[in-house]
């Protein structure tokens, strides 16, 4: 009689279940420890990708400009962040250029969650400067009753208001942070800070 | 019972489905992610699709516009092209339109009908077809710091600069009516001066379409699925030459050569001509010259001294506007002059905008909105062709020197040079000998140039009718050579090199140090038989001068009769007596009176002017010896030569006194000389003499010339007699004549002759004897006394008929009809008269009693200096007692000129004035030089542009010498009914031969182009009712013109006038110089050549003249009457250089739009429904060039026949700006 078969049954491979728990625990304790880290991360991410998308949307404002020969207003536009109005969206608007009415050329552009622009003079000097006025869209949805601050780029790259004193034109930028720092005096660690050329539109990003 | 095989292949199955899905998860996200990016980018690049696409679109504007330019300019040779702001034409012989191009977006871009053009105003109600009409002047509205609206025009701002509620107020622009304009600032939609032209709309595959149809709904033809409507242009094309250059323009103060005495010619503060003249540097008054346009009529608050701040190459100062005089001139040989304007070496503006910019030159505090309101009427960049109407080279009237190095050639000689050379072939005149006939005219390339010159001038004229070798026959060659020879005439005595062209003399130990000085031997071309006119004395008359040398006793006087000087007559020791030289002792018996004739000849060159002229030229008479006295040969020499030169000296008064030419004195024949006949040295004797005849005293004697018909007179070049110096001939008949015998002027009887000396007897009795005033001393002291009119009898020939006008003398053989009696000869048998002649002392006085006759102005007054030199006035029938003035045959009043100062007036040919400032203490140059400014050694006064404007000073050129036609000249002005020189083609085309570089103060002209001219045609098409007229008026702004009455002739020339001789211009366009502008436009005609400005009457600003006729009936009236030919013709002379009718730099206004048609029938193109992604608004500005050193298409030889093709072939284009309007 033989006692050894040509192939031997394929041992099972698996975790045992102390294992598997062993396991999870390390990993729910490793989650844990990361999941400060992550946060921050993902708000840094958020933080860079608002200011690009800022610094896109001016651009974008200046080309189109260009493009119709007509003034762009950038709408900064305020929408509820956990319950509270802060400046958190943006969309273009321009002058049609057949009929001349304002319509808007670009969908509306919102931040990442939790991301909005410093209310504060230090931080963002220009926008107490900037006229503000309420959206006119239809009731029930998102815009309806939303105020906004306006900004305007002419088709040669000026930008509108700005004033013709140094410091004024100095002070043409945004900073972009968590909405909880909105109205700090003090700037926290991790922003962004977008400026304007107010003679060429063109725009910069600072981040620290 | 399933196999833990298979269980773990489920095992491993779910696995792997969690791990596809996790990434399916993880890819979609980044696909997400990437798509949410990728859709900003293609925004992005969709945009920059659209940018560049309208960009295309703006070039297809400006590319049909350069397409239509080039079609219309190179037609070929008989053709002819004008342009104006928004339309070229081109014209074919006879002078009909044949194609007009539209520059500006139409229904069809050319028409041959002119009155077409009328059609594309656009009406009232353009507003409200947007998708035919586009308005390129719609302002854009931004708001400015201060939050109040500010409105940025692209193309027009026509507000006021105080007052934006206003219509600008700059002279010259108005607007009529626009239509559909918003003048009220407040209201939306504010467009004070709509320009709107139709959209033309571009396919896919390029092709341009007009659309059809109105309001917002149009159609467009030939689109389709395949090829959409993908754009739209609209475009207008401003000629930049209608526009006021701030390169080359300053504020002009009028200047010209003082002609008459009046204050404003003399020393009135403000516009005094002799006394407050130009220095150098000031450009802003030579004549001719782009600085002498008006920047004042842009900026009229602009102060004088703010304006030159803003020029960038001329300043203000020298004569300050005619208010700093000329200071008074220190010793001989000094430049008194010292206070010329230095040169400014600023940049020169690029564009308008550039005025804003410079705070140290711009310390005028010109505003933003001046500048704005300024922008439409101002440009740096505007050039015009120097390019004739044949498509060829022009001629610079600029003469050079052959020898090209720095001792001939100044530097301005130099640049004017290169200025005219192309492809290495010279198109200027150059000359190396004053004193010969044939070297200057056969330098080989000036005789080419001048066959280039008969082969266009034997050519119909393109864009007019007929040629002037037709209107002229054998004179249009003799116009030619008359031009070759006045070129030669200009600069002749250039300090700025040291060695100049017409100082080569003819010195002798005897003759003056200066004689040939200034003068230059008229050109001979022997193939065509031509004679220019040079700058050569001419004779006029011809007198034989007969005194009474002594004379016998009256036996009713008793022998012992004291004289009245106290001594006996029979004491005297009477000399002997032989027949033309007594040695003494003889006395003529009694009752007799001894007799001795003198042939005088009398000078005139028609070259009148600054520099001074010494003459020096040889005469030799011949047939003298057939002079017989009541049958009595008077035994004068057969034939003998003379070199006629100013005396032996420092200068002399017996040469031309101030400017030279005109009348010579008639002493330069016997000055310094001493009779002799026998081998007589032509320098230092007098041959021309007879013996001493005796004849009964108070009785009659006839001079008769027997045996042959006429005198010959040979006038020759040079101090020679020599076959090859031969100028002319004269034939001067003497027709028998019967005269007084000569009285012999103190009394009783001295019997003293002249002995072979002709020197007062000396160591003998006639040391106490006082001289006898009526004897012909031939000596250094000869005064105003010398010719006795009461005693002597003389008796002359003068020119007669057409001669009468001198400048008909430029012919080799001069006939015997040329010369006739002198009106008075006819009494010298009666004894009315008993001296018949015109001969003249200094530059025009006449000898006391000599006998002026004939006037060149009908019913003036008597004046010394307004007459002919010679014949009577109206040369064919001339009843003695009439005055007629000098007249054309047949026709109107013939051509005259006004002399220099006072200088008398008379038939010159308006040499280039070369300048004086020479200023004695107590006196002003021009009026009181006298001779001494010609003396003052290395001083050149006048420069290059301010000698010669432009070819207008060849305006008192003859044209009727061949032909023995008087008192016509080349008529740069509009002539009198009948003037021969309005005969198709009229005479100013012969303007557009030539040109005269403008090499100072910098290179404002270059090769084939000068910049700063202003177009004539001024019309604004198809805005016909915007007027811009700015620039032409600020070009006719400092010209005056000259009102001198017929009620002032007898003290124009002498007495100081406290009128105004010169006025300025009337501009209106009812009544005044604009009126026939107004009216050629408002028939939608334009000028073909600049030259046209010669048919405009300049009104003078105390003159109405609404019609022509009207203002041809005054100026000829009697309000003008004393104004000559030159005179009348000097405005024009120094406006046409600043004008044109074609220009090279155009600037194309677009608003281009790129659109997406989404109707559902691709050839409709509904406004409110298609969208339009991208518009451009913007200009450009070109400019037409030609490369004079194009290797690779060498420039031909146009001025050999072989060569067919027109410049017009090898024009480049460049962009000189392009911008965008976007404020």
């Amino acid at each position: 009689m033989n006692s050894h078969s040509p192939m031997p049954l394929p041992r099972t491979r698996g975790f045992s279940l102390t294992e598997l728990l062993v396991v999870i625990a390390l990993m729910t304790i490793l989650m844990a420890a990361a999941v400060p880290g992550t946060n921050s991360l993902l708000e840094n991410n958020n933080i860079t990708q608002t200011g690009q998308l800022l610094a896109d949307q001016f651009a974008m404002a200046r080309q189109a400009a260009s493009v119709r020969n007509r003034t762009v207003e950038i709408r900064l536009i305020k929408l509820p962040v956990q319950s509270t109005q802060r400046y958190s969206a943006v969309q273009l608007w321009a002058p049609d250029t057949t009929t001349g009415t304002l319509a808007p050329i670009n969908r509306l552009v919102t931040f990442p969650k939790n991301i909005t622009l410093s209310e504060n003079n230090a931080y963002s000097p220009f926008l107490s400067k900037l006229p503000t006025a309420t959206m006119s869209a239809t009731a029930g949805s998102l815009l309806a009753n939303a105020s906004y601050a306006t900004l305007r780029i002419r088709p040669n790259g000026v930008v509108q208001p700005v004033a013709s004193n140094t410091t004024e034109r100095a002070n043409l930028f945004f900073t972009v942070l968590n909405y909880r720092s909105a109205t700090a005096t003090t700037l926290p660690n991790n922003y962004a800070t977008v400026q304007l050329n107010p003679d060429t539109g063109s725009a910069q990003i600072y981040r620290p | 019972m399933t196999s833990p095989f298979l269980k773990r292949h489920h095992e491993q199955r779910g696995m792997a489905l969690v791990i596809v899905l996790g990434i399916i998860v993880l890819v979609t996200t980044l696909v997400v992610g990437f798509v949410m990016r990728a859709g900003s980018e293609r925004i992005t690049s969709s945009n920059y699709r659209t940018v560049a696409s309208t960009r295309q679109l703006a070039d297809t504007a400006v590319n049909l516009v350069q397409a239509q330019i080039n079609h219309a300019t190179t037609q070929g040779s008989t053709h002819a092209w004008a342009s104006q702001p928004g339309v070229i034409r081109r014209f074919g012989n006879g002078g009909a339109l044949e194609l007009a191009y539209r520059l500006y977006s139409a229904a069809s871009m050319t028409t041959t009908k002119a009155t077409d053009l009328a059609g594309d105003v656009p009406p009232a109600t353009w507003s409200s077809s947007p998708a035919i009409w586009c308005d390129l002047n719609y302002p854009v509205t931004t708001t400015n710091s201060s939050g109040a609206a500010v409105f940025s025009f692209p193309i027009l701002d026509p507000r006021d600069p105080t007052n934006p509620n206003l219509i600008s107020t700059i002279e010259g622009f108005s607007l009529t009516a626009p239509p559909g304009a918003q003048s009220n600032i407040a209201l939306p939609k504010y467009q004070p001066a709509p320009m709107p032209v139709r959209w033309l709309y571009v396919l896919q595959n390029g092709e341009i379409v007009t659309p059809s149809g109105s309001g917002k709904v149009v159609t467009v033809t030939g689109a389709s699925q395949t090829n959409p409507i993908v754009g739209r242009i609209a475009f207008w094309t401003d000629d930049e030459t209608c526009k006021v250059n701030i390169n080359t323009a300053s504020h002009g103060t009028f200047w010209d050569t003082p002609r008459f005495n009046y204050a404003d010619e003399r020393d009135q503060a403000g516009s005094g001509l002799a006394l407050y003249q130009p220095t150098a540097g000031e450009y802003q008054r030579y004549p001719g010259h782009p600085a002498m346009t008006t920047l004042k009529k842009v900026f009229p608050t602009l102060s004088s001294a703010n304006l030159f701040k803003l020029t960038p190459r001329y300043d203000k100062g020298g004569s300050d506007e005619a208010t700093v005089p000329v200071p008074v001139s220190p010793a001989a040989g000094v430049n008194p002059n010292a206070n010329y304007i230095q040169k400014k070496t600023e940049r020169l503006y690029t564009s308008v905008g550039e005025l804003a910019f410079d705070s140290t030159r711009n310390t005028s505090s010109l505003t933003r909105q001046q500048l704005e309101s300024a922008r439409f009427f101002l440009t740096t960049h505007s050039r015009a062709p120097e390019v004739n109407l044949y498509g060829k080279p022009r001629v610079a009237i600029w003469p050079i020197h052959d020898i090209n190095d720095a001792s001939h050639r100044s530097l301005v000689d130099k640049l004017i040079a290169f200025c005219s050379t192309a492809g290495g072939n010279r198109y200027y005149f150059t000359r190396s000998d004053n004193t010969s006939s044939t070297t200057d005219i056969n330098i080989g390339r000036n005789r080419q140039l001048l066959d280039y010159l008969d082969t266009l001038t034997t050519t119909n004229v393109p864009g007019f009718t007929s040629n002037f070798s037709t209107k002229y026959g054998a004179d249009q060659r003799q116009i030619l050579t008359d031009i070759f020879d006045y070129i030669r005439t200009i600069n002749l005595r250039d300090a700025t090199v040291t060695a100049p062209y017409a100082i080569k003399t003819f010195a002798s130990t005897n003759s003056g140090a200066f004689a040939g000085r200034g003068q230059v031997s008229p050109s001979i071309r022997s193939d065509w038989g031509t004679q220019g006119q040079g700058r050569f004395p001419r004779i006029t008359e011809a007198t034989m001068l007969f005194i009474g040398m002594g004379k016998g006793a009256v036996p009713a006087v008793p022998p012992s009769t004291t004289s009245t000087s106290g001594i006996a007559v029979e004491s005297i020791q009477l000399p002997t007596y032989t027949s033309s030289a007594p040695s003494g002792g003889q006395m003529p018996p009694d009752n007799t009176t001894a007799v001795q004739g003198f042939f005088l000849l009398s000078f005139f060159t028609p070259s009148m002017g600054y520099t001074a002229m010494d003459p020096g030229f040889t005469i030799k008479v011949s047939g003298l010896d057939k002079f017989t006295l009541n049958s009595i040969p008077m035994e004068m020499t057969s034939s003998a030569t003379i070199f006629v030169s100013a005396a032996k000296g420092a200068y002399s008064s017996y040469a031309s006194v101030g400017p030279g030419g005109g009348i010579i004195d008639f002493r330069i024949m016997m000055s310094n000389r001493t009779l002799q006949n026998v081998n007589p040295d032509p320098v230092t004797n007098f041959p021309f003499y007879s013996k001493i005849l005796e004849f009964p005293t108070g009785g009659t004697m006839e001079l008769e010339l027997q045996g042959i018909p006429s005198l010959t007179i040979e006038l020759y070049n040079g101090n020679a007699a020599a076959a090859g110096n031969l100028i002319q001939t004269y034939h001067i008949p003497f027709p028998k004549q019967k005269m007084q015998v000569p009285l012999v002027a103190t009394d009783p009887v001295l019997r003293r002759f002249g002995t072979s000396a002709l020197i007062p007897l000396k160591g003998s009795w006639a040391d106490s004897i006082p001289v006898d005033r009526g004897s012909c001393s031939f000596n250094n002291t000869w005064n105003s006394n010398s010719i006795n009119a009461t005693n002597d009898t003389l008796i002359s020939q003068v020119l007669n008929g057409a001669f009468a006008d001198p400048r008909l003398l430029a012919v080799s053989d001069i006939p015997s009809i040329a010369f006739a009696p002198h009106p008075k000869n006819s009494d010298l048998a009666t004894g009315v008269t008993r001296a018949a002649y015109s001969l003249r002392i200094g530059s025009g006085t006449p000898m006391t009693f000599a006998t002026p006759y004939g006037k060149l102005v009908a019913n003036s007054a008597d004046s010394i200096t307004n007459f002919a030199t010679s014949s009577p006035a109206k040369p064919q029938l001339v009843s003695p007692t009439v005055t007629n003035g000098v007249m054309i045959p047949g026709g109107p009043v013939g051509d005259w000129d006004n002399g220099v100062g006072h200088q008398p007036d008379g038939p010159y040919v308006n040499k280039a004035d070369e300048g004086n400032f020479y200023r004695p203490a107590g006196g002003i140059p021009y009026f009181d030089s006298g001779q001494f400014e010609t003396r003052m050694a290395n001083l050149t006064f006048f420069s290059a542009n301010r000698q010669v404007p432009s070819a207008g000073i060849l305006g008192s050129i003859p044209t009727g010498v061949k032909r023995t036609k008087p008192w016509q000249t080349l008529l740069f002005r509009p002539g009198p009914s009948g003037h021969p020189g309005a005969v198709n083609p009229p005479d100013h085309l012969m303007l557009d031969l030539f040109w005269m570089p403008v090499a100072e103060p910098y290179a404002i002209s270059e090769p084939f182009s000068t910049a700063g001219k202003v177009n004539l045609n001024y019309q604004i098409l198809p805005f016909t009712y915007i007027t811009r007229s700015t620039a032409l008026r600020s070009v006719l702004a400092s010209e005056k013109v000259a009102a001198v009455p017929l009620s002032a002739a007898a003290g124009y020339k002498t007495v100081v006038q406290n009128t105004n001789a010169r006025l300025p211009l009337n501009l209106d366009e009812a009544n005044g110089t604009l009126r026939q502008f107004k009216a050629k436009f408002d028939g939608y005609d334009i000028f073909k050549s600049a030259s046209e400005i010669c048919d405009i009457y300049l009104v003078p600003s105390n003159k109405n003249w609404t019609s022509d006729s009207a203002a041809r009936t005054d100026w000829y009236g009697a309000d003008f009457a004393m104004v000559g030919d030159n005179t009348r013709e000097r405005p024009y002379a120094n406006i046409y250089p600043r004008v044109t009718t074609k220009s090279n730099v155009y600037t194309v206004y677009f608003t281009a739009q790129s659109i997406k048609n989404s109707n559902s029938d691709p050839t409709q193109w509904n406004e409110d429904r298609g969208t339009i992604s991208g518009e451009y608004r913007g200009a450009t500005t070109l400019e037409r060039y030609i490369d004079p050193n194009n290797a690779a298409v060498p420039i031909p030889d146009y001025a050999l026949p072989a060569t067919t093709t027109t410049l017009e072939t090898l024009y480049k284009w460049r962009v000189v700006s392009d911008t965008q309007f976007a404020p």
